[in-house]
């Protein structure tokens, strides 16, 4: 079955051009009128870190939807620039709606051709937390949500990301070395520098500084601050929080549209979404609604078994859940 | 010397973005970006750029796009483009394939000549393994005495496939502790028995992939034939640049030299690119500055 593939340039932000790629569905398959809208996934452009955005595109259309993915400015092939910064801060701008405008040139562009289509906001972390972000200001109608490894927390190099990595993932890394303690083969490989050693320690720091949280105040060592009567400040940082900027727009989205949030159970984000978003601000019918787990899936899903495993997912929601778009 | 320069100059100076899909003549199409000179849609001189693979092509991508934009503002077309299996590109199967992506490297590079007829010299730039695959490729326009092919550069060349392709299931096993939590199978496991079925699979998941992409038994006897013996002596002197972080250069100087016979070395003090996820600062000052240094010495 041949699908139709169509480059597209559109106008985004301060008149940059921005690219994106339109699958339609094979002229003698099936026809949904539903149209994807995806944009970047993380820090890869419109492909997808594994093509994770392409496989959704050929499951997609495959099933009649048509899919469009774009390069946000600055990304991919689109004009723009994106300024230099540290990785925690470029997190922080994507967190705080950065490529919002140029998700208002894409959704001005498809309005031309898809105004009567129930339009699906969708992405992979940063994709999905831009989408999210930009879906909620938009003058269209968004029908739904599909989100995956969408970030709650706010990122930026000013905080602490010394405990970051949840608990129970930290644990279920760790056992994988400690069941291994006994086992000469790894031993041998530890020490002839073949172990990932800052791996090793990056779990066991995050566990090590839990436990020292932990303490009593008065077992702690006093912490590092600068010398007595010096103008040095105090090294210490405050800790990663909840974004409220997620916080706001998710609320705004499930009133509005329907919310699909995957997440894989190796992924640290899932703990933070259940245990700083999802205790505090839904309830347990609601987050049973919106929220579904793939097991064994990491971060940016990149394994082509948990993309399936998510597209059935989403597939499945937009037949139960997704009503026809209203004008 | 390259001057570097800021987008806003890149903007002003002017450079033509053209992207569309060339029909490929085993069927398919191929996804391909044509950056140009604003004041010159015929240049002298043109560079094709052969990326990475796998998830070494996503870590390139926004430098190659930087690269192609600097180039344009100096006066050079460039092309670059996605192989089929990893990109854009598309074809049957859909999968990636060294001869694939040699074929097309080789049908580009005689696209560029043919619509480009006053430009003197392509300059093939390969990146990684897209330095074996512009290797194997140029064989047959420098056999039939194409003079239009300039010396190409090759950054950081990997080229020998089967030890790449080892170190990089290195990975897919790691990932694969944290499922099974103990090993299921090694490296070679995965080889050997992706060679004799078409694929290696334990408890539902295919561990004949790097990266998430798959690695297809035609993939696996294509890099498995030859493939620390190809030298590549045929060919007029190649340019090396080898991104040096951690002082390894002379070790990779020995390497490529028993497959390289001529070659011309550089070691350029740079950041990485290939095993980084970009964050937007993808200027390479250095690498892009002794690349077009390179260009002009064999224009």
């Amino acid at each position: 079955m041949r699908l139709e593939r169509e480059i597209v340039k559109f106008p985004g932000p301060a008149g940059v051009n921005l690219v994106g790629v339109l699958w339609l569905p094979a002229p003698n398959g099936p026809k949904r009128k539903v149209l994807f809208i995806l944009s970047h996934g993380g820090l890869s452009h419109k492909l997808g870190v594994s093509r994770v955005y392409y496989h959704l595109a050929q499951f997609f259309t495959a099933r009649g939807c048509t899919v469009f993915r774009f390069d946000p400015a600055g990304m991919g092939d689109s004009d723009g620039v994106i300024p230099t910064q540290v990785r925690q801060d470029l997190f922080e701008s994507i967190e705080s709606g950065v490529f919002k405008d140029s998700y208002c040139g894409a959704f001005e562009f498809l309005a031309t051709r898809f105004a009567d289509y129930r339009w699906i906001l969708s992405g992979v972390c940063g994709g999905a937390i831009s989408s999210l972000l930009a879906g909620v200001k938009s003058p269209y109608p968004i029908a739904g949500y599909a989100l995956i490894s969408c970030p709650v927390v706010l990122d930026g190099a000013r905080f602490d990301y010394s405990r970051r990595e949840p608990t129970p993932i930290v644990l279920k890394n760790m056992r994988l070395y400690l069941s291994k303690l006994v086992n000469p083969v790894a031993i041998w490989r530890f020490v002839t520098f073949q172990s990932d050693y800052a791996w090793i320690w990056s779990n066991a720091r995050v566990l090590l500084l839990r436990g020292k949280d932990k303490l009593p105040v008065k077992l702690r060592l006093p912490q590092k601050t600068g010398k007595a009567g010096s103008d040095k400040p105090s090294k210490s940082k405050p800790a990663l929080g909840l974004n409220p900027i997620f916080v706001e727009a998710a609320h705004e989205a499930m009133q509005k549209s329907k919310v699909l949030l995957i997440y894989g159970n190796n992924d640290g984000f899932l703990w933070e979404f259940n245990d700083m978003y999802a205790k505090a601000h839904l309830s347990a019918s609601q987050r049973d609604k919106v929220l579904r787990i793939i097991i064994h899936a990491n971060h940016m899903f990149t394994w082509q078994e948990w993309q399936q495993q998510a597209f059935e997912l989403i597939d499945g929601w937009l037949e139960s859940d997704v009503t026809p778009a209203k004008h | 010397m390259i001057n570097y320069m800021s987008y806003e100059m890149i903007k002003s100076r002017g450079a033509t973005q053209a992207i569309r899909f060339i029909s490929r003549p085993s069927g398919g199409e191929i996804y391909t970006v044509l950056t140009l000179p604003v004041d010159n849609f015929q240049p002298s001189q043109l560079a094709l750029i052969c990326p990475p693979i796998f998830g070494e092509y996503s870590n390139s991508y926004a430098i190659l796009r930087e690269l192609a934009q600097q180039l344009s503002a100096h006066g050079i077309g460039v092309l670059r483009f996605d192989y089929v299996g990893v990109g854009e590109s598309y074809g049957d199967p859909d999968t990636f394939s060294m001869s694939s992506a040699v074929a097309d490297i080789s049908f580009l590079a005689s696209w560029l000549m043919e619509r480009f007829p006053a430009a003197t010299k392509v300059t093939p730039i390969g990146m990684r393994l897209g330095c074996r695959l512009m290797l194997d490729a140029l064989v047959n326009p420098i056999r039939s005495g194409s003079p239009r092919i300039a010396m190409p550069i090759l950054w950081d060349p990997v080229l020998d496939t089967r030890q790449y392709i080892l170190g990089e299931l290195r990975n897919t096993l790691a990932g694969a502790m944290v499922i099974y939590r103990s090993v299921v199978a090694s490296r070679e496991d995965i080889v050997r028995e992706t060679l004799e079925s078409g694929f290696c699979e334990r408890e539902g998941y295919r561990l004949n992939q790097i990266d998430g992409y798959p690695i297809t038994r035609e993939f696996l006897r294509e890099a498995w034939v030859g493939s620390s013996n190809n030298t590549w002596s045929f060919l007029e002197p190649v340019v090396v640049l080898v991104t040096v972080s951690a002082g390894n250069a002379e070790r990779q100087h020995k390497q490529l030299a028993s497959m390289l016979l001529e070659m011309k070395f550089h070691a350029v003090q740079d950041v990485p690119y290939w095993n980084l996820t970009p964050t937007y600062s993808q200027i390479r000052e250095n690498l892009f500055g002794v690349t077009q240094r390179c260009m002009e010495q064999c224009d």
